[in-house]
This record gives structure tokens, sequence and C-alpha cells, in this order.
């Protein structure tokens, strides 16, 4: 095996506080661009420039290949703080962050193919369902599928796509399959309600060999480091079961998308006062209280989102498999701190008034995106309060992949 | 020497963390059990307190040269969250005989040795949610009098901590919390109410009680940092939390404790109830899933508010910080929104009982009417401190002097 190549920058010595530091110094820049990146429905090329600068697609990544390796708290904090600014952006940045995360999973082979190639590179994915069917053949997997929801395909050189492998009419296995761009095509379907910078586009792949090495079995992430790629990344990093918590990244984007309301809020509000009496609004105590109630919100979010993080890390730092009653807490944990993060926007947008509807007005941007980005499946409170609740009530949940 | 009532005088200053968390955990079953009897004796039963008295628990936050554990403010949490797993009452009155000897600390160190030198079991109620006293500065202390209502505790305390404004004319020249001996006041037997019944929460009444300077505690140093009187021989940056930011978070943990009481107990229940017509398992049903569900993340919402106020105080104190008034009411925010969240996690699993729920005999009742009269206290209500942040946050101002 080769070395990752010399001359590449490296941000392996990168710590927490520095690249969260980074992520917030982006922020008035991602705020005064958030516009015009939505009607771009991609990441603005300045902003691709600042990320790729700060090291900050690469956190997650191993530090042998360059990356900062962080711990899985970063994936809260990080895309938290660049939500802030614009959640489109942070949503994507998650996704290939989270990407370069998983992709640590894989047999060394694949990450030599992709980072010894470029360790910039960007990799969408299409995993939140298993959209794709494949089969085995001799040295690897025949994969074809249309998969939606891409986030931040169209500059991306890879994808890792999600697929349901059946002999016959029995399943067999669920692996996610690294499909180089030139082997699907993008379909522009992005037009929609919110999160429109993402550029979350369909692809479309059709009978593709995948060789075995770039796929990595959903049945091998679940938290026992049981994966391809532990033998080169032992960190307890990525240890952690994917589908526990691999939404607690995005999930962090609505609690910094409700931030950013509550910021953008009280500068605004501070100032007005009402049109015929000349009240202070801020004197009256409904304003303070949708501003309050919406401030405890974000705490409680963050709160539990982080909580997990560092729950998880531990677990997997101590070699412990978390039980299903514990990890589904933690996905119900991640619903409801967006459950609450939706809230606290409806609090503050409720409260814009007739403002609130313009297109210029800021916060109906945050409004459209808190709203679009909850209804991932992976927020889904019913889905997921359901599951758990199942299981404390002594039922039995089953699902391949957790 | 046995401290009074024949008690051999223990220390508990070797015991750690996670032996106090444990020793609360083990408390449980009793509690629960007995949660009933202690709701309708009114206050603590007897062989609950002595089991607490025996665990050393009330002593959680004393000085360890008192022979107390000392140890970090999380306790005040963490504890009282497991005693209200097994029963509310029992947390709440808990929390207020543990929270005053963290308070006594504070005190000129004669008020420690008239209390703990004679019974460092002592146990201290208050009235102090609202200055409800009046006092005025006579040679060598105060002359105190009043009529101090929700004094939980107060059937079995010794000592009563007792707010009082102090006023010369007119004009307010201070904030007291007066150290008042249980031969100095009365009990009002004014204690039938919606729930938390057990915590024996009467009102004391106090006429013209001379109490001297050293035990009367300036309200106004206790905002944070070592200007009380006490930190003179109790250094440990424990004492040096605001007590108006922190102090209802002990009550705050019974909220959440409560809660999760009543979510074990639902679960236990529920598991193997089935419907009378089609026999189908409850536990099948989404809607049910999802009561439990909602409440099962407001209780971890609830809890981790509630502790990360706790922490961020021992920080504070820790790094000798002296917290904004926005960082300040924002940890009275989520102290109330946790119980706000509590609340609406016992009402979920309440609502899901049925006709059995409203049973005097159905546990979950208690539960719900304890989690309704528990809300209603003042630190922990949502329209006030909800909206006192959210007028810091927008840049108004806030005037509260002992905050």
């Amino acid at each position: 095996m080769n070395a990752p190549r010399e001359g590449r920058r490296s941000f392996a010595d990168v710590d927490l506080d520095e690249a969260v530091a980074g992520a917030r110094a982006l922020v008035p820049g991602l705020r005064s661009r958030s516009a015009a990146t939505e009607a771009a429905r991609d990441l603005a090329p300045e902003t691709m420039a600042d990320l790729h600068r700060t090291g900050l697609l690469r956190f997650c990544q191993p530090r042998r290949w360059g990356g900062m390796e962080l711990p899985f708290l970063s994936q809260i904090d990080i895309p938290l703080e660049i939500a802030r600014g614009c959640a489109s952006t942070a949503w994507t940045v998650s996704n290939y962050a989270i990407h370069h995360w998983l992709l640590a999973f894989y047999d060394e082979r694949a990450q030599e193919e992709i980072w010894g190639a470029d360790p910039d590179a960007l990799i969408a994915s299409g995993i939140a369902y298993p959209q794709g069917r494949g089969r085995k053949v001799d040295g690897g997997y025949v994969v074809s599928g249309h998969w939606n929801f891409s986030s931040g395909v169209t500059p991306s050189e890879w994808n890792m796509l999600g697929a349901v492998i059946r002999d016959g009419d029995k399943v067999i296995d669920h692996r996610i399959c690294l499909l180089h761009k030139s082997q699907y095509e993008v379909i522009d379907d992005w037009q929609v309600l919110g999160m429109r910078a993402t550029g979350s586009r369909s692809v479309k792949a059709t009978d593709v060999f995948v060789p075995e090495h770039r796929t990595l079995s959903g049945y091998q992430c679940r938290g026992a480091g049981d994966f391809p790629g532990a033998r080169v990344n032992p960190s307890g990093v990525f240890r952690l079961p994917v589908a526990m918590i691999s939404s607690h990244c995005l999930a962090a984007v609505a609690v910094g998308n409700a931030q950013a309301a509550l910021e953008l809020t009280c500068e605004h509000v501070k100032g007005r006062s009402t049109s015929y009496t000349g009240a202070s609004m801020r004197d009256f105590q409904a304003v303070q209280l949708r501003v309050g109630a919406a401030g405890a919100r974000i705490e409680a979010a963050r709160l539990m989102l982080r909580n997990d993080a560092v729950n998880g890390q531990r677990w997997a730092d101590e070699g412990r498999v978390p039980t299903v009653e514990e990890k589904l807490a933690v996905k119900r944990n991640a619903a409801y701190a967006t459950v609450l993060a939706t809230e606290a926007v409806d609090l503050l947008h409720g409260m814009a008034g007739a403002n609130g509807i313009y297109d210029s007005y800021p916060i109906q941007r945050l409004f459209r995106d808190a709203h679009a980005l909850a209804a991932h499946y992976g927020f889904s409170f019913d889905a997921h309060g359901s599951a758990w609740g199942l299981v404390a009530l002594g039922g039995t949940f089953a699902s391949p992949t957790l | 020497m046995n401290a009074p009532g024949g008690r051999p005088r223990a220390s508990f200053a070797g015991i750690g963390y996670a032996e106090a968390v444990a020793r609360a955990r083990a408390l449980v079953p009793l509690l629960r059990e007995r949660a009933a009897a202690t709701e309708a004796r009114g206050d603590l039963l007897p062989e609950v307190e002595e089991a607490l008295h025996e665990s050393g628990l009330f002593r959680i936050c004393q000085p360890r040269r008192w022979g107390g554990m000392e140890l970090d403010f999380l306790a005040l949490c963490d504890v009282p969250y497991e005693l209200a797993r097994g029963c509310a009452s029992t947390s709440w009155t808990f929390g207020n005989y543990a929270i005053h000897h963290w308070m006594l600390a504070m005190y000129d160190e004669r008020a420690q040795e008239e209390v703990w030198g004679a019974n460092p079991d002592a146990r201290i109620a208050s009235g102090i949610a609202y200055p409800q006293g009046r006092a005025r500065q006579v040679d060598g202390g105060y002359l105190v009098s009043g009529t101090w209502n929700f004094s939980s505790g107060s059937p079995l305390s010794d000592w009563n901590m007792l707010a009082a404004l102090v006023r010369e004319g007119d004009r307010v020249t201070g904030y007291r919390m007066c150290l008042l001996h249980r031969s100095e006041y009365e009990l009002l037997d004014d204690w039938q109410v919606l729930g938390m019944r057990g915590t024996g929460s009467q009102s004391v009444r106090a006429t013209d009680v001379f109490v001297p300077e050293h035990r009367a505690l300036d309200t106004l140093a206790c905002r944070g940092g070592a200007g009380f009187p006490g930190a003179r021989t109790n250094t440990n940056p424990l004492y040096q939390l605001p007590l108006a930011v922190l102090g209802a978070h002990c009550i705050v943990a019974t909220a959440a404790g409560n809660a999760q009481g009543a979510l074990e107990l639902t679960c236990e229940h529920v598991k193997a109830r089935t419907t009378s017509y089609t026999g189908a398992s409850m536990r099948d049903f989404q809607a049910v899933q999802l009561r439990t569900g909602g409440a099962g993340a407001r209780i971890e919402a609830a809890r981790l508010l509630c502790n990360a106020g706790a922490e961020r105080g021992m920080q504070w104190a820790a790094q000798g910080y002296l917290p904004t008034v926005e960082e300040r009411l924002a940890i009275k925010r989520d102290a109330a929104y946790a119980v706000t969240l509590s609340t609406e996690a016992v009402d979920l699993l309440h609502g899901m009982a049925g006709a059995n729920g409203i049973y005097d005999s159905y546990p979950i009742q208690r539960i719900f009417r304890d989690a309704h009269a528990l809300g209603a206290h003042y630190q922990l209500t949502f329209d006030v401190h909800g909206s006192a942040w959210g007028l810091a946050a927008l840049g108004g101002e806030v005037k509260n002097p002992v905050l």
C-alpha cells in the first residue's frame, strides 16, 4: 500500500476548538451570500474555496490522509456554527464531512483510489434509504437504481449509494456502493420548498459494476468495529454505529438554523416599536416569551445532540456496542432535537408578522429551510419516537442495519 | 458523641460522587413503596428520613470539615432526580434540606458552629422563594417578623432560613436570610393541597424575633464569588455559585425524576396490557409508542438542561467568573423549560392511562398531581423566567437586586 501522497496540505494538527472557531469565522460571509447561494441551488464558489482552505470538509477524515480526525462531537459543533450562517451550506458540509468519515470504514483500496488521487475529493450520497438494487457477481456487485436527495452532488467526484442486494427474491445484504461520477447521471429535480442550495438532485445508475472493495456492508457498521477499514483506521471515532448517529450532523444544522433565526430576530426586534403607540416591541411579554421559548428549545436541542455524540464516542472508545434500546434512544433524540428546533423557528417566524412572508426577509428562508430539512426521514418523530417507545414497552424492533 | 435522637454521629466526608448517586438509586424501591403513605402523612415518613440520614445523602453538599460529602454541585441535581423516581415529595423535601446545608456553608462560621456543632444532621427548612418577612436593624442584628408560606420540611425542622426585606423607614436597605431556631417560629397547618402533599410545606410565622448578625446572611453576598462570610472557612468553589441562579435546580431535578418515575411505571404497566375487545397488545399501537417516546425525549432534554446549568455554574465558580445578567437568566430560563418539558412528559403518560388514571390508587395519578403542584413554584415558571431572558436577549434591562 502507498502512503498518502507527500506535498498535500494536511489538517492533521487542527483540534476541535480551532476547527469550530474556523467555522464560526465563516458565518458573516455565509450570511451575506445565503440568498445568492439559494438562488444558485448549489454552494457558492467562494464558500467552497473557504471550506477547502480551512479544512472544514476534512474534519472527520483520518489523520493519515491529512484529515483532522476529530472526535465525533465535531459533527455537531461544526455544522451548528456553519448553519448560523447558511443552513444549506451547513447541510452540504455535513454530508461531505460524514462521507469522508464513512470512507474510512471502507477497504483501504477504496481510500487509496479516492484520497490517494485527491484528499479533498467531494463525496455525495444516496443512503437515507437503500433505493438501489444490486446482485453479487464475480469480484463485486452489479448495481442499478434511482436515488433522490443526493445533497452536494454537483461538484462531487464520487457518490455513496445504498442498495439492497438480492439473490433471487431473497435479500442477502445491504451495501453502500461507491460510484464514480462517470458511472451515474444527475437528474435536475431540485425545485423545492427549502434547503435549495444543497443541490440535492437525484442520481440514476444502470447496471454499474462496483468492485467488492468499493462497497461497504451496512451489517459491518453497527458498532462492532468489524468493517474493512478498521485495519488501518483503528480510532474509536470510526466505531460509532452508523445508523444510530449519522443523522446527528444534519440535526445540528436544524439547531444552528434556529439559532440564526434567534440572532436575526433579536437584532431586528431590538430597535422596533409599534406603529401607533410607539411602544417598544421588546417590552411586550408575548414577544419576550417567544424569544425565551425559542432560546430554551435551541439549548435543549443542542444539549441532546452533543450528549449523544459524547456518549457515542465513549461507547466506541470503550469498545461497547450499545443496545438496540440505546441506539433507538439516540435516534429518538435526533428527531426530538429537530422538533424543538423547528418549534423555535416557528415561534420566531410567527412574530415577524406580514414582513415575514417577503422573500427578502431573512427569517423567511430560515422558516422554509427549517421545514424542508425537518422532512428528512431521520428526523421523523413519528418514526423514531415510536420505535424507541415500542422497545421501552418491551416490544421488539428489528432493522438489519441498526 | 451522639447526635440528638441517639444516632451515632457519622462522617460522610469519604463518600464519593458515584457512591452517593448509587445510594440514592438504591432507595428508589423503598420510596416508591412508601409514596402513598408519605402523601397521607403529609411529611417525610420516619423510616424514610432515617434511611436518608443513614445514607448521608442529606449531607452531599455540607462541608467535609463538618462530616459532609462536599460533592460537586451537580449532586444537587443527580441525587434528587434519583429519589424523585421513587417519591417526588421525598425528593423535594430532601432537596430542600440538602441545599440548606449548602447555604449554611455561606453563613458566618459562628452560625455553622451553632447549628452543625450541636447536630451535623440538623434539618433546616426555609422560606426564601420570596422575601416575605420584614426586618429592621438593631444593635448586633435584626428584629424579624413575618409569615412565610411553602416552608417545605418545616414540621421536622430544627432551624429555618427565612428571607426578609430590611427597611429603614420606607427605604429597603437590605435582603437577609435569617436563621431562626424552631423555638422562635410557629407552624400553621395550612398544607392541604393538590399535590406534593408529603413535603409538609406549612407556613411559618415569627414575630419580633431577634436574629444576630451572624445568623443573617446578606443575599447580595450570594450572587457568585467569595463575598459571603463563610468563604473564610469554606473555600471550595462549590459554595461560590450564584444562589438566585441555581438555588432551584434541586427541585427542577425533582420534576425530571418525577416524570421518569411516571415513564417507568407506565412502561411496566402497559407492557402486558391488551385491549378489552380485540385483545390487541397496547404497545403495538403507534399512538401509545409515540406518547412513550414523546415522554422519554422530553425527560432526556429536561435532565440535560438541568444538569448543564449546574455544570456551568460549577465552571464559573471554579474559574472565578461572574456571569452576565443574560447568562444568569439563560440558566433560569432553561430550568423553567426543563420543568415544562417534565410536566408535558407526565401529561402525555397520564393521558393514556384512561379512566384508570383518575383512581387515587393508580400511582400515575399522584405523580400527575405532583407534577402540576411542583410546576407552580415561582422559580419554575416559564412565563416569568422565559420572558426575563427574552427581554435581556432583546437588549432590555432586567432589574433584580438579588440575581
